[in-house]
């Protein structure tokens, strides 16, 4: 009994040991790679080192010192990128409440980065996820691109205010005057109550912050009219959740109007207006297809994100917030069901969620002078069996499986 | 926690043949030590036993001996858990040849290292449901060791850490009456102890409910009026015993008669050979009396007079009834030849006893029974109380009904009536947590202020955290019952001995297992550096 | 009626113990830790105005004995031990729900000291448990409180001394759903809203709240913000260094997990009493504050349940389970001065310091220890009563 110990206490004792302080380059080799686009290539090598992929290729040579790790008969993805996530935030409290316009707000500033959430993550391969505020405001804050393990923690935060979110429909106006029975003294009687009202709310703010601009007197405009402004002049993204048909056509409406740069989120009844999104070339951030319900009266179907993908949409996947979804792999899984092709799926986790959330440059694909967040899976991942076996993230490794059934070692 | 797990080592390990433990030398003067001097005979017959461990520290308590330990470096001889010896440094030799018994010496790596046995808590919720803690509607019949359940791994790290390596748990807190508690060892995973024990807990009074004087007055009633009950549910089980027994004798006469004239083919069967099913019992019994005109006549003086000529006519219709059956019956049973008139008329027959009925048994109550054990001074009884007027209402009823073994619980003003639980012979266990109520006076740092004037009249008592987290406060509490003024022996009795005891258990050396200290166990700096329970000498790492 | 009654109470324990001031006093114990990392062994303080006037030691013969002809009266107390007094930092005595506004969460210009009561029965109860000076504090359900009023408690003190520093709060408490913020985020929002504010206009156009605030920015007034979660400690810290505030964080429940960000802040961190289901990292973390540097202070002293002394508590299992006890005495008595900056007058038994002083029968973390006697201001404040506590010989009229 003592000695089956010996082992595990063996492993606690050297695991911090594996977890931090890799400082030799690693080649990684015997693997079949999804390198972000195209199908699973064999025989590809990938060397990193200093955090950092230095080295993509066949047959790629072993530098001097370096350690060589022979992953025959398993897969490899870069991390994946879970689109929209709160993981990490308090859960009833992931909005201010107190008004329906509070794009100053970061959620990088109330983020529990020792939250057991990301770890939940982590193990089902996400290495980056976007952190959003919640859908309870009109303007909800700043999203936040956080990696889910590795390093000091305030470096796992490697893009703050990556963009604006914004929600329509029905569901800003909820919690005002509905849930309080309309006391005049309580602070949630106030606008919006409506549709109507929340597009009020949105095209007030921007106005307001245009006029700002235009009034510029020298002094520095407050922090909430800096975020609008950085909005309307492309600096950052503006994700809008729309669910309905109606809400999503709102969304082009106002895209148009004020020029934004814009990302769809959810986009639930996308399946009406393929070919208009197509043709606005806005990016969406799709539901997890495995949720049977929507709010706002929207009708998922399975297929969405499919025809969106062939009608030439770039789509991204979340989990959500507080929908039920499955992890990220398993949606894609999900999506494949539905009818997008196997490369489309783990690129929307992967290549193309990095493009919509405009890190490429980081993050997404196994290529030269990227982050090395990478995934060892122990079957092709979209298989419903398979399992990360190790997850590298800017070169440490994170999370392993000892006993996974790569020959990893 | 790491370095725990590393540190389980058997008792067969190679410590004993390791270097710097082999020898107990010592420049100090021999030390005279006033309890359990073996003679050198018994030593060498000691360090040639494999079965011995020979432990040296600088400092042991033991409540066991008369004069409570010593603070001088001594060799402490144990076999299994018992303490078989205690030696000065100059008597136990070097190792020598032939020698079998383990050595472990820990005033080299602790200079002031203590020995004392593992710490109780008298009254825990380890190893008890949460669920079940505040659980209301109990009675004494439900045992605490049917409601255990291993607790979370690594969480008997906190107590072990404070030297408390024993727990008593009651089957609940919130129920008023609580059957047999059990005592577990928290090394142990929730196994409760093997044996007998197990004290009843009755709460009497609480201090957190409201009570009117009056119903303080009732204290004394209320315990009187359980133990009336008990008694007279003993007397009912007796008398059914001794009907029982009656009843064993006639049956037996019964069976024999049969045995001795079986029964031939075509006989009747004797009544209640076959028994009756029930239910129909019932029926039978209600059978119409036979009926004869004169019975006619005396039913219907009961009927108003013009019911009268229709009861009679459905009576004598009855009574026509009756007859035919009966002489149906009769020339059934009339005999067919001359033979079985003679066995119809068999002497025998009529010696034939009746087939006895067995004794209605009184229904059996595990609650009065567990009382009538305490009666009998065969369980403890854990009484809360905590008033002063609410002790003395329960010692007096002690006394008059003789009850032996009892704890009073709780008593936040046991120090008013100090002097009468001395004299009453009873020990009281303390709470750390008491609210304050109107109408109960409390001491400033009330429990170690209650333990130290206990303690001052010679009253035994110990402590209990009545939860599961308090249990490191213990030691605390203890330590500041010294302050107040108790005497350091007492309170180490308090958390070891009297603890125990409290469980209804009879102490025995060692029963607790033992603990080693860095040094002094009230120092706040003390680590716990091996816990020792007879089998195992388990090493902590500085553990707290 | 009332007034006639208080006075009645008050008088003669005002008379006494201003008589009692007036005279001074030769003090001799066993040992003493003038600091937590100076002892001295039998030394002798000569008390006079309510201050340490002088310290020195005797001979271990007992053949000098100074300050005997200075003084008026001589206290001796064998071989006690004496600390300085205790301060505790965070205190909340107070009636129910009167250390809090609950209608708006920036209140930044309300007083603790408004909210204080001389006549508490609860002061006694402190003194008896060591302490002697205490901050009282607006509570953790406010944003921004008010300001916590250093005051040694009791019926001899009618007035609050100082503006001890501003409470502030990012804990779940202090979220509201009636009110702004209802969330960390907005919590930390709104803060930022209003130090950026003053900022950016100029001291006349500063609103009343920009005017309350404004005096912690670039670490003037001290701030204690109230954080328990990794979260709420993070967030806390990054304002700190944002706005560059004067800070110290309270409670800091789970700032094992945050050890990281802590050791650069390097702020003080003031912990709260050990509740018993404490577990082992939470009791261990005192000890790895101290480790990383951090100065440590417990807070928190009150009657609770066990009737055990909440400090001394703390600084039993922080002991326990690794910090060194010097460190320990530091956290209640020199670690909280200097964060008030008080530090030339309490927290220590040093020549020139208020004579705030406790004589215990040993070392006070040790559990045995009984505090025998305490004096405030070079009046004895409290005496150990039985006939166990160690005998008083009083001489006067030396001179």
């Amino acid at each position: 009994m003592i000695h089956s110990k010996i082992p595990l206490v063996l492993s606690i004792l050297l695991a911090p040991a594996f977890l931090h302080g890799q400082t030799s380059p690693l080649l990684l080799r015997g693997a079949r790679v999804f390198t972000g686009e195209g199908p699973f290539r064999e025989g590809l090598s990938i060397l990193v080192d200093g955090g950092k992929i230095r080295a993509v290729g066949k047959d790629l040579p072993a530098p001097k010192g370096a350690r060589i790790l022979d992953l025959e008969g398993t897969w490899i993805t870069p991390g994946l990128i879970d689109g929209n996530t709160s993981l990490g935030l308090p859960s009833p409290h992931e909005n201010e409440e107190s008004s329906e316009v509070t794009p100053q707000i970061k959620v990088s500033e109330g983020l529990d980065l020792g939250s057991a959430d990301f770890r939940f993550a982590l193990h089902g391969g996400v290495t980056t996820a976007c952190v959003s505020p919640g859908g309870k405001n009109v303007f909800g804050g700043l999203d936040v691109l956080v990696k889910t393990a590795g390093g000091p923690e305030g470096a796992r935060i490697f893009k703050d205010a990556v963009g604006l979110r914004i929600t329509l429909g029905t569901m800003p106006g909820m919690g005002n005057l509905a849930f309080r029975g309309g006391r005049s003294d309580s602070m949630y009687f106030r606008r919006p109550t409506t549709r109507m009202g929340t597009i009020w709310e949105i095209r007030r703010a921007f106005y307001e912050a245009q006029k700002n601009r235009e009034s510029f007197t020298g002094k520095e405009p407050d922090r909430a009219t800096r975020v609008l402004l950085a909005a309307l002049d492309h600096k950052i993204m503006v994700r809008m959740t729309a669910r309905s048909d109606a809400d999503l056509r709102t969304a082009l409406r106002l895209a148009r109007e004020f020029k934004l740069r814009l990302v769809l989120d959810e986009a639930v009844d996308a399946y009406y207006l393929c070919d208009v999104l197509a043709a606005a070339g806005f990016p969406v951030i799709a539901a997890p297809p495995s949720v049977p319900q929507a709010g706002d009266q929207a009708t998922p179907h399975l297929d969405t994100i499919a025809l969106l993908a062939k009608a030439g949409v770039k789509v991204a996947l979340q989990t959500g917030q507080g929908l039920g979804a499955q992890a990220l792999i398993r949606e894609a899984a999900f999506a494949v069901r539905g009818g997008l092709p196997r490369t489309k799926a783990l690129e929307a986790v992967t290549s193309v969620a990095a493009e919509v959330l405009g890190v490429e440059d980081r993050v997404g694909r196994l290529a030269k002078g990227l982050d090395a967040d990478i995934v060892v899976w122990s079957a092709p991942p979209l298989r419903l069996g398979s399992r990360p076996l190790r997850i590298y993230i800017e070169g440490n490794l994170v999370h392993s499986e000892a006993s996974g059934g790569g020959s990893g070692r | 926690m790491r370095s725990n797990r590393l540190f389980v080592l058997p008792l067969l390990f190679h410590l004993g043949s390791a270097p710097s433990l082999l020898q107990g030398q010592d420049s100090r003067e021999p030390v005279n030590i006033a309890v359990g001097i073996a003679s050198p005979n018994e030593l060498q017959n000691l360090l040639r036993d494999e079965n011995v461990l020979f432990i040296k520290t600088s400092a042991f308590f033991d409540p066991t001996s008369a004069g409570k330990g010593s603070r001088e470096p001594v060799w402490l001889a144990f076999r299994g858990r018992e303490r078989v010896g205690v030696f000065s440094m100059d008597e136990v030799p070097p190792r020598g040849e032939g020698e079998e018994a383990k050595r472990m010496d820990f005033t080299k790596d602790a200079p002031g290292s203590w020995l004392t046995p593992g710490f109780c808590d008298a009254l825990s919720a380890w190893f008890l449901d949460p669920a079940s803690w505040k659980e209301r509607g109990l009675d004494l019949s439900v045992k605490a060791r049917e409601r255990l359940q291993p607790w979370q791994k690594g969480w008997d790290e906190l107590p072990l850490g404070s030297g408390i390596t024993t727990v008593y748990v009651p089957p609940s807190f919130g129920a008023d009456q609580a059957g047999p508690g059990a005592l577990v060892k928290l090394d142990s995973g929730g196994d409760p102890e093997a044996g007998p024990g197990g004290a009843l807990f009755l709460r009497l009074a609480s201090p957190t409910r409201k009570a009117t004087n009056l119903d303080r007055g009732k204290v004394a009633k209320t315990l009187a009026s359980l133990l009336d009950a008990a008694k007279a549910y003993e007397k009912a089980r007796r008398k059914w015993k001794k009907e029982r027994k009656e009843y064993e004798k006639k049956r037996k006469a019964f069976l024999d008669w049969y045995r001795k004239n079986p029964l031939k083919p075509g006989d009747k069967e004797p009544s209640g050979a076959t028994p009756a099913k029930k239910g129909k019992g019932r029926r039978s019994g209600r059978r119409m009396a036979k009926l004869t005109p004169e019975l006619i006549e005396k039913i219907l003086k009961r009927y108003p007079p013009q019911l009268r000529d229709r009861i009679r006519k459905q009576l004598e219709a009855q009574m026509k009834l009756q007859q035919a059956r009966a002489a149906k019956a009769k020339a059934e049973a009339a005999p067919k030849d001359g033979k079985k008139t003679a066995s119809a008329k068999d002497p025998k027959k009529k010696t034939a006893p009746k087939r006895p009925a067995f004794p209605k048994e009184p229904k059996r109550d595990p609650v009065k029974e567990a009382l009538l054990e305490v009666l009998a001074g065969k369980r403890l009884l854990r009484v809360e109380v905590h008033r002063a007027e609410e002790i003395r209402a329960v010692l007096a009823l002690a006394k008059e009904r003789k009850i032996g073994k009892m704890v009073l619980v709780g008593a936040s003003e046991a120090w008013k009536v100090a002097k009468e639980i001395r004299r009453a012979g009873v020990s009281v266990l303390l709470l750390p947590e008491t609210v304050k109520q109107p109408g109960l006076e409390l001491l400033p740092d009330h429990a170690a202020a209650n333990a130290a004037a206990l303690a001052r009249e010679g009253v035994e008592f110990c402590f209990g955290s009545a939860g599961r987290e308090s249990a490191r406060l213990l030691p605390v509490l203890a330590a500041a019952a010294v302050a107040r003024g108790a005497d350091e022996n007492a309170v180490l009795t308090a958390l070891s001995r009297a603890a125990y005891e409290s469980s209804g258990r009879d102490w025995k050396s060692g029963a607790t297992g033992w603990v080693v200290w860095s040094e002094d166990p009230f120092a706040p700096t003390a680590r716990v550096l091996g816990l020792f329970d007879g089998r195992k000498l388990r090493l902590l790492g500085g553990g707290r | 009626m009332k007034a006639g009654a208080v006075a009645f109470l008050v008088l003669p324990f005002l008379l006494t113990s201003l008589l009692d001031a007036q005279r001074s006093l030769a003090l001799r114990v066993g040992r003493a830790w003038l600091g937590p990392d100076q002892k001295l062994e039998r030394p002798v303080f000569l008390i006079d105005g309510g201050k340490i006037v002088d310290v020195a030691q005797r001979g271990k013969d007992g053949s000098s004995s100074p300050f005997a002809s200075q003084a008026e009266r001589v206290l001796d107390f064998g071989e006690a031990v004496a600390t300085a007094g205790f301060l505790d930092l965070q205190n909340l005595t107070a009636p129910p729900g009167e250390l809090h506004e609950r209608v708006e969460s920036l209140t930044p210009r309300l007083r603790a000291e408004d909210a204080y009561d001389p006549f508490l029965p609860s002061w006694k109860e402190l003194w008896r448990r060591g302490v002697t000076s205490i901050c009282l504090s607006p509570d953790d359900q406010n944003l921004a409180g008010g300001l916590a009023a250093f005051l040694k408690p009791g019926p001899t003190e009618w007035k609050a001394r100082e503006e001890a520093f501003l409470k502030m709060s990012l804990t779940r408490s202090m979220l509201n759903r009636e009110r702004r913020p209802t969330s960390l985020l907005g919590a930390v929002d709104y803060l930022r809203e209003v130090f950026e504010g003053i900022g950016r206009t100029e001291p006349p156009a500063w609103d009343p709240l920009q005017r309350a605030m404004a005096p912690c920015l670039e670490g003037g007034r001290t701030v204690g913000i109230a954080a328990s979660t990794r979260a709420e400690i993070r967030a806390a810290l990054n304002l700190v260094k944002e706005f560059r505030l004067r800070a110290f964080l309270i409670g800091v429940e789970e700032g094992a997990d945050e050890m990281e960000a802590l050791r650069a802040a390097g702020i003080p961190v003031v912990l709260r009493a050990f509740a018993p289901s404490a577990p082992k990292r939470a009791l261990e973390l005192p000890a790895r504050l101290a480790k990383a540097g951090i100065p440590v202070a417990f807070c928190g002293e009150s009657t609770d349940r066990y009737g055990l002394s909440r400090l001394r508590t703390s600084m039993y299992f922080a002991i326990r389970n690794g910090l060194p006890p010097s460190k320990a005495l530091a956290a209640v008595t020199s670690v909280p001065a200097e964060i008030l900056k008080l530090k030339d007058r309490v927290g220590g038994l040093f020549k020139g310091r208020d004579a705030d002083v406790c004589i215990w029968s040993r070392a006070p973390w040790d559990p045995r220890a009984r505090l025998l006697a305490v004096l405030r201001d070079g009046t004895l404040l409290w005496k150990a009563p039985g006939k166990d506590a160690t005998k008083v010989s009083t001489r006067t009229g030396a001179r």
